[in-house]
């Protein structure tokens, strides 16, 4: 929600600056003219952008843990947000609130569901959180609840923007309006950085649907609760 | 910490738990009898009761109601179908759109 109120902020601004020059800001002007504010902000505005869309993805890329990885997949689509902003014509406002509607609605989905699986799936006594923290947590759910995962999986591939999903159109929309304005690097960072990031929402998947293997930790776990239980056995009978 | 002292604390910590589930079962479920898991065995492909009772439990506590499920796949067939009539929200963003842009 603060993400959103500064980007409306932004879009405040960034459209109504010559207005505010021109009617009220009438001393002001001089300052305009001599700084030429509205191209620093577009400039400001396509380097935040640049930065956010490449250190989101390749930062993210190494992320174990999914709300960490989620909140770098934010600093991605900032970026795409922040390009549309700057480009700041009648399209590129259109595909930037489109952008936010379809990002908080995937977002708050996948939020939603990460929850959910939290509270359904199964833990023993020894769990000391219903929380999925790692992404590793995720492996083989998708046997134990189908229909949860599928929904994930749908926002998963609709933030990677894949079609005919929600999020394929709001990226089509923004490189579309960059590209009509003649931002064509931007465009193909865009499209790089959207193929970068499309990896980690699929690796999610694909943990999603694994199967899961007894492995050595596992083991562990389980041979530990079997002598916890043992020696709770012993310790019972002895007090009795 | 070694693997004995890692046993004690383990055991002790069990011994505390099992202590609350008995005065949980006399004080709310008005169970007199003794409650008190067998050892597991994955063998037998039951699980003790202890473990069905902390489930019970966590799904009291925390379960997953009607209005999440009912959020989740609403948002979800929004995400999905929106390819069947995008026109809703595409003219709300376009009606936005030139409000803010034309003052």
């Amino acid at each position: 929600m603060p993400k959103i109120s500064i980007l409306i902020f932004l879009l405040e601004v960034y459209t109504g600056f010559k207005y505010l020059n021109v009617n009220i800001l009438g001393e002001f002007q001089y300052l305009n003219e001599t700084l030429n504010m509205n191209s620093v902000i577009k400039n400001l505005l396509l380097l935040s952008s640049l930065l956010s869309l490449i250190i989101g993805s390749v930062v993210g890329l190494v992320q174990t843990k999914i709300k960490r990885l989620l909140a770098y997949s934010t600093i991605s689509h900032i970026g795409f947000i922040l390009l549309a902003l700057a480009i700041n014509s009648e399209q590129s406002i259109d595909s930037f609130l489109f952008y936010i509607i379809q990002y908080t609605i995937t977002n708050l989905n996948i939020f939603l569901i990460i929850i959910g699986l939290g509270y359904i799936r199964k833990e023993g006594i020894f769990s000391k959180s219903i929380d999925i923290n790692e992404i590793n947590e995720f492996k083989g759910l998708f046997f134990s609840f189908p229909l949860i995962c599928i929904c994930f999986s749908i926002c998963l591939f609709s933030m990677a923007g894949i079609p005919p999903l929600m999020g394929f159109f709001s990226k089509q929309f923004v490189l579309y309006s960059a590209l009509q304005n003649g931002y064509n690097f931007m465009s193909i960072v865009c499209i790089l950085v959207s193929v970068i990031s499309a990896s980690y929402y699929l690796k999610i998947i694909k943990v999603l649907m694994h199967e899961e293997a007894p492995n050595e930790k596992n083991h562990i776990k389980y041979s530990l609760n079997q002598t916890n239980t043992n020696a709770l056995d012993l310790e019972y009978k002895n007090s009795h | 910490m070694n693997q004995q002292q890692i046993l004690f604390y383990n055991s002790r910590l069990s011994y505390i738990t099992a202590e609350i589930i008995k005065y949980v079962n006399n004080k709310f479920y008005n169970l007199r009898e003794s409650f008190w898991p067998r050892p597991y065995t994955a063998t037998e492909g039951l699980e003790p009761s202890i473990f069905k009772y902390f489930e019970l439990m966590e799904n009291k506590k925390f379960k997953m109601s009607s209005y999440h499920s009912f959020l989740i796949s609403t948002l979800t067939l929004s995400i999905l179908l929106f390819i069947l009539k995008p026109t809703l929200i595409l003219n709300s963003t376009l009606l936005l759109s030139l409000s803010l842009f034309y003052i």
